[in-house]
């Protein structure tokens, strides 16, 4: 059970960087490729909180959620904003890369290129729970980003604006058409990504430390969540990444330690013959 | 025509300018290209990536090397002069810059040849077409290799040196399983291949897990070797993967002996883990760099100028070792130098191959008083340093004292 337990809780951040892949992309048809980083960015600024200014929690998660939120409005006036309009659709896939590895290095700029050690707050001592080790922190993000990913499906599927985002990830000329502010969803969609990021920096820095190429390891496992749980589905990120840390622990485990990314990157390529669109995303129509 | 009158005076005027300065050049040329010329040494090293306090570090030792001797005459009545070159631990890079200065006419002295084994590996190939010597602190077992590379010296124990500090308390403790754990990737695999071949070569089982580099976790691997029971655990590994190695192992309670390699000794656990995390914890260091141990006579003056220096607050993170490390690269070839009554690079080479050893304290630090920790022993088919068998030492996670000492123990 410590297995399942070590799974969930690595799967957890996984998820977390595919929810805000796909609220970017649900609102503004763009694949954010320096979201991982921005969950980085907020690991970093709950250090400078928590232990550089010496707040409590709840002030720290807010500081992380405003300033990641503030790090991705202008990622998105820098990295997107010029090329809304362009032709060439796959421009801004270049740019967010660029935003990545600018993120990277000015992280370790400021932050240095050393481990930071980021304190939750809640006590260290694993838990027995089921059968399992489990720190206390590990299921405060198991948790919460069931909570986040649920409640951001809920919202896409039943709130006006979600199904405004839905309608623009879709058709923006058409939404636009139907009055829908597309421009202003965007925005919307960059600064809620960077504030679930920021405001989850607390938990995820806890578990990863603080450190500047965070991004690296996340953005390729978030992806892998995308592809399995099918993009624009926010039910499908979250499982998608619970199931990338299962397979990835189970397969350290019981295959052998020199396979985990073999068996998950297999696991993924099989998804993507049987079913292309992911377990949760939804077959497009397209005239051709 | 006014116009042309103005340009004869100004070329005229240029050339009353310009003459005496190239006269003076000339001069310098002539000058410089005589037996008393600098002996230039080549630095190249990342200034500017993950590892810049570390190059930092050596810069400033093997530059207090150059100030110390130049103080005392340089190197056979020729002042050493060092230049540095930014690779950015790129091997590419490194090459790139190399041959840039290599085209500039003059041929550098001596070489250190980076801050990796890639880079030196990749500068190897040309420092031998050019006949160019190169002493460094990288440890890769390929670059041991004199019948390829015969001008490159190391100065650093190579990781097999460790070994045997593990073997002797495994076989202290009647330890008869040993698991390791290490980075898949060509350190930890090289580092896996020591230690796996002195664990069997002394009649004990050797297990082994890996972990990739995007690993955020390791209970499912330390789970996997915990159900082979074994009575001690090797880690290799630094940084993050350190952290979540010794964070996991108190997750699951597995409260094994844990022996660093060389690269998982050299991580600052203490600002980072609680004594939780580290019990049974070991790191391996050398005796030369424990506070308890007997110190170089020379050892302070050196410390002195290192916390008087520009990289000073590099010590805190790499001790005084790594500062001695780019010091000891240059001692050894003046060593070789006095011995060999010059600098030309096939004399120095014959020098370096058959060094005498020294009969009072050494020129270089990382050895310790007498020399004992570290014999510069080289010969014709082994150009890296000896360690003795109680040179590298076991001790509990630690840090560095003011002066670069390592403290075992000491948060």
């Amino acid at each position: 059970m410590t297995t399942v337990w070590a799974g969930l809780a690595t799967g957890a951040i996984y998820s977390l960087v595919a929810i805000g892949y796909n609220v970017v992309l649900l609102a503004s048809g763009t694949f954010n490729f320096a979201h991982a980083q921005l969950l980085m960015v907020g690991t970093f600024l709950a250090y400078t909180g928590a232990v550089s200014l010496g707040l409590p929690a709840i002030p720290t998660v807010l500081l992380a959620a405003a300033g990641t939120a503030a790090v991705a409005l202008i990622e998105e006036r820098i990295a997107i904003r010029p090329l809304l309009g362009r032709s060439d659709a796959h421009g801004a896939l270049i740019t967010t890369v660029g935003a990545a590895t600018i993120l990277d290095g000015l992280a370790a700029a400021i932050w240095g290129r050393q481990p930071l050690t980021v304190p939750s707050g809640l006590p260290e001592r694993p838990l027995e729970l089921l059968g399992g080790a489990v720190r206390p922190i590990d299921l405060v993000l198991i948790v919460l980003t069931l909570v986040v990913g649920v409640g951001l499906h809920l919202w896409s599927r039943h709130t006006l604006t979600g199904l405004a985002s839905l309608a623009s990830a879709e058709d923006r000329q058409a939404a636009s058409a139907r009055g829908i502010n597309v421009r202003l969803l965007g925005v919307g969609a960059f600064v809620l990504a960077g504030a679930i990021a920021g405001a989850f920096g607390l938990l995820v820095g806890a578990r990863t430390y603080a450190v500047f190429d965070l991004g690296h390891a996340l953005a390729l496992f978030g992806f892998v969540a995308i592809a399995i749980g099918g993009s624009g589905s926010q039910l499908g990120g979250l499982i998608g990444g619970f199931a990338t840390g299962l397979i990835y622990a189970f397969a350290v485990r019981y295959i052998g330690a020199a396979y985990p990314q073999l068996v998950v990157f297999g696991v993924f390529l099989l998804i993507l013959f049987l079913r292309p669109r992911g377990l949760f995303g939804a077959a497009l129509e397209r005239r051709v | 025509m006014t116009s042309r009158r103005t340009r004869i005076a100004t070329l005229l005027t240029t050339l009353v300018v310009t003459l005496p300065l190239a006269a003076c050049g000339d001069g310098g040329g002539t000058e410089s290209a005589g037996g008393d010329k600098p002996f230039v040494v080549y630095f190249t090293g990342d200034y500017s990536g993950a590892v810049s306090t570390n190059n930092a570090s050596l810069e400033a030792g093997i530059k207090i090397a150059a100030e110390e001797f130049n103080a005392s005459g340089g190197i056979e009545g020729r002042k050493i002069v060092v230049e540095t070159a930014n690779d950015q631990n790129d091997p590419t890079k490194a090459v790139s810059l190399l041959q840039q200065r290599l085209s500039s006419g003059t041929k550098p002295d001596l070489v250190y040849p980076g801050g990796s084994s890639a880079v030196s590996l990749s500068l190897l190939p040309i420092l031998t077409r050019q006949k160019v010597l190169s002493v460094g602190g990288t440890v890769s077992t390929l670059l041991n290799d004199p019948a390829k590379y015969p001008y490159h010296f190391g100065v650093s124990s190579p990781g097999k040196d460790y070994a045997p500090a593990l073997i002797s308390v495994a076989q202290s403790k009647g330890y008869k399983k040993i698991a390791m754990l290490y980075s898949n990737d060509a350190t930890g695999q090289s580092s896996a291949a020591i230690y796996k071949a002195a664990v069997q070569g002394a009649g004990m089982e050797f297990v082994e897990a890996r972990y990739e580099a995007t690993s955020l976790d390791m209970s499912s691997q330390l789970n996997q070797l915990r159900s082979q029971n074994p009575d001690a655990l090797v880690l290799n590994g630094y940084g993050t993967a350190a952290l979540y190695t010794m964070r996991s192992r108190a997750q699951i309670g597995w409260d094994v002996p844990t022996y660093c390699d060389q690269l998982g000794s050299s991580f600052p656990y203490l600002k980072n883990l609680g004594a939780d995390q580290l019990k049974g914890v070991n790191v391996v260091f050398s005796a030369a760099t424990l506070s308890t141990s007997e110190h170089h006579p020379g050892l302070a003056g050196f410390i002195g100028k290192i916390k008087s220096g520009p990289a000073a607050t590099g010590m805190s993170s790499t001790g005084w070792g790594l500062y001695a490390t780019g010091h000891d690269a240059l001692a050894v070839v003046v060593h070789a130098a006095r011995q060999a009554k010059s600098t030309d690079p096939d004399k120095l080479k014959a020098a370096m191959e058959s060094l005498a050893k020294p009969t009072e304290a050494p020129l270089w630090f990382n050895a310790g008083p007498a020399g004992q920790y570290l014999q510069y022993a080289y010969s014709g088919t082994n150009h890296f340093p000896t360690a003795g068998a109680d040179t590298f030492q076991y001790v509990s996670p630690g840090t560095y004292d003011g002066d670069g000492f390592y403290s075992p123990g000491k948060a």
